[in-house]
């Protein structure tokens, strides 16, 4: 730098400090200094009902000032990064503004019940706002500062490192580690060489982002596996996008053909919980067939969730010591030193892992599973995720324009890909949850 | 306003009122008869929250897991 002066990049790369402001929080919420982050409520006619107390609200009170408050905090965390960073806090200050309040807005429209009940996440709103303004009157420069997706995502992420929590998931054991973890990977490595060889996708990242939102979780997979293989905004958008369509078509078919075809309960819902992309419309899904069947499909999602840190870290590490040397001859030669891979990865996974780590082996043994499960994360640390994604979404749309979208449809390659996999994905967890919840490998559950 | 500028404005209101009109169809009009309602009214009549994407922002599934947990060791 001038006059010698080396910046440090703990201080000065976003990574970082997505890692300090994840931890900050998490800390703050550790030591009872933050106890709660608003948290939208149902509605049914009126939007104003959402801002109704939340469950450990005072009952009196309206959400509203504490909805403003997180904004303030927020906006207040991110410009001392913004600051460190070298841009200018005040005209992020003001794009924040906006994005904070269309992440409101999408969140709201999320929380009505029939919306709700149709499994249309906040996502789906936040991207079509965003994508609205900026394929329309486009984006002033001064609201582009405020939409720092990535800065939302990965402190979004780091927050999510602390609710994968491996004992608690290991201690469930047997059945439903079998569904999860056996088939995830495969389909994972059968989407990459399908992407890669025989669809001839040119984006790795696209691929990689697509095989995971399809095997583990949906949008919250895709948003780490993407933010891990530094994917495009609009790669992003094109994979969440497919998981959100099939997410809700599977919701409602699923379940149906479940009991067309006169199928086991438990197997059809160790099936869906493998299956379905997303948590709330496998609930959904399971619930139709009955509360055994919700049970053991929220079980083996739960368990499927888990692998979102594993892949990410993974995906990350593959990226630094491979697919990012490709374009080198010289560098895709010799084997990466440490070191190299060190520089190249992305630090805020760094967080995720310790997060997930600390929250798991440390904390759940310390402040025990409800000061933990409830007090830190279910008040403190998902809803604020919620909050940081739902931004990110905005920014997201944002950032992105339908001619790239376009482009990176590549003659419907990436559609294919995710129909093939999601395809793949169902016949082979149609059989893993026959030979674990069928009585096969393990005795039947009695629930 | 120029004719470019009001265009793109025109394109903006005309994008917010299909965003609306979605919005309204989907949360105030008739569910899906047959098979597609199903799932959806089953939703709405057990208050069921199909849009979670991470397993704890969802209800009720932690709590499986400990029923789940204390089953394995019944069969055991």
């Amino acid at each position: 730098m001038n006059r010698g002066v080396v910046r440090s990049p703990l201080l000065h790369s976003e990574d970082w400090w997505a890692v300090w402001i994840g931890f900050a929080v998490l800390i703050a919420a550790a030591f009872g200094l933050v106890r709660q982050v608003p948290k939208l409520q149902k509605w049914t006619t009126s939007p104003l009902d959402a801002f109704q107390h939340g469950a450990s609200f005072s009952p009196d009170q309206s959400m509203i000032v504490p909805v403003v408050l997180t904004g303030v905090v927020l906006v207040l965390l991110f410009a001392l990064a913004i600051r460190f960073l070298g841009d200018r806090p005040l005209r992020f200050m003001a794009g924040f503004g906006i994005v904070f309040v269309l992440a409101v807005v999408s969140y709201l429209l999320s929380r009505q019940v029939q919306v709700r009940a149709y499994g249309l996440e906040y996502a789906v709103w936040a991207l079509a706002f965003g994508l609205l303004i900026s394929n329309t009157v486009g984006v002033p420069e001064w609201l582009k500062a405020g939409a720092r997706s990535e800065l939302y995502i990965k402190t979004g992420l780091v927050l999510l490192g602390a609710e994968i929590l491996f004992t608690h998931i290991l201690d469930i054991g047997g059945p439903g580690l079998f569904v999860a973890w056996f088939v995830t990977p495969i389909v994972i490595l059968v989407m990459f060489n399908v992407g890669t060889r025989l669809l001839k996708i040119p984006s790795k990242a696209l691929i990689i982002t697509i095989a995971a939102a399809t095997s583990v979780c949906g949008v919250s997979a895709a948003i780490a596996t993407a933010a891990a293989a530094k994917a495009k905004k609009e790669e992003l958008t094109l994979a969440v996008g497919l998981s959100l369509i099939f997410t809700v078509l599977m919701m409602i078919f699923m379940p149906w053909g479940i009991r067309a075809m006169g199928m086991d309960v438990h197997v059809g819902a160790a099936w869906i919980g493998g299956t379905i992309d997303s948590t709330g419309a496998v609930v959904a899904s399971g619930a139709f067939l009955g509360p055994e069947a919700e049970k053991i499909a929220a079980v083996v999602k739960m368990i499927q969730n888990v692998l979102i840190g594993v892949v990410a870290f993974l995906v990350a590490v593959y990226w630094c010591a491979k697919v990012e040397r490709e374009g080198d001859d010289k560098e895709c030669k010799t084997r990466p030193s440490l070191k190299e891979i060190w520089i190249r990865f992305p630090k805020f996974i760094v967080g995720f892992v310790v997060a997930s780590v600390v929250f798991s082996f440390v904390l759940m043994p310390l402040m025990g599973s409800e000061a933990v499960e409830i007090g830190i994360l279910k008040h403190v640390s998902v809803p604020l995720r919620g909050w940081l994604f739902c931004m990110a979404f905005v920014s997201i749309g944002l950032e992105s324009n339908f001619r790239e979208m376009a482009a990176q449809m590549s003659g419907g390659k990436p559609f294919i890909l995710y129909v093939v996999g999601q395809s793949f994905n169902v016949l082979l967890t149609l059989l893993a949850a026959w030979l674990a919840f069928g009585g096969i490998l393990f005795d039947r559950l009695v629930l | 306003m120029r004719p470019r500028k009001l265009l793109r404005v025109l394109r903006l209101t005309a994008g917010s009122l299909l965003l609306a009109l979605f919005f309204i169809v989907l949360s105030f009009g008739p569910l899906p008869s047959g098979t597609a309602g199903k799932v959806v009214r089953n939703n709405l009549d057990e208050g069921i929250d199909a849009t979670p994407f991470f397993y704890t922002e969802a209800d009720g599934v932690a709590s499986a897991g400990d029923e789940l947990k204390e089953a394995l060791q019944r069969n055991r």
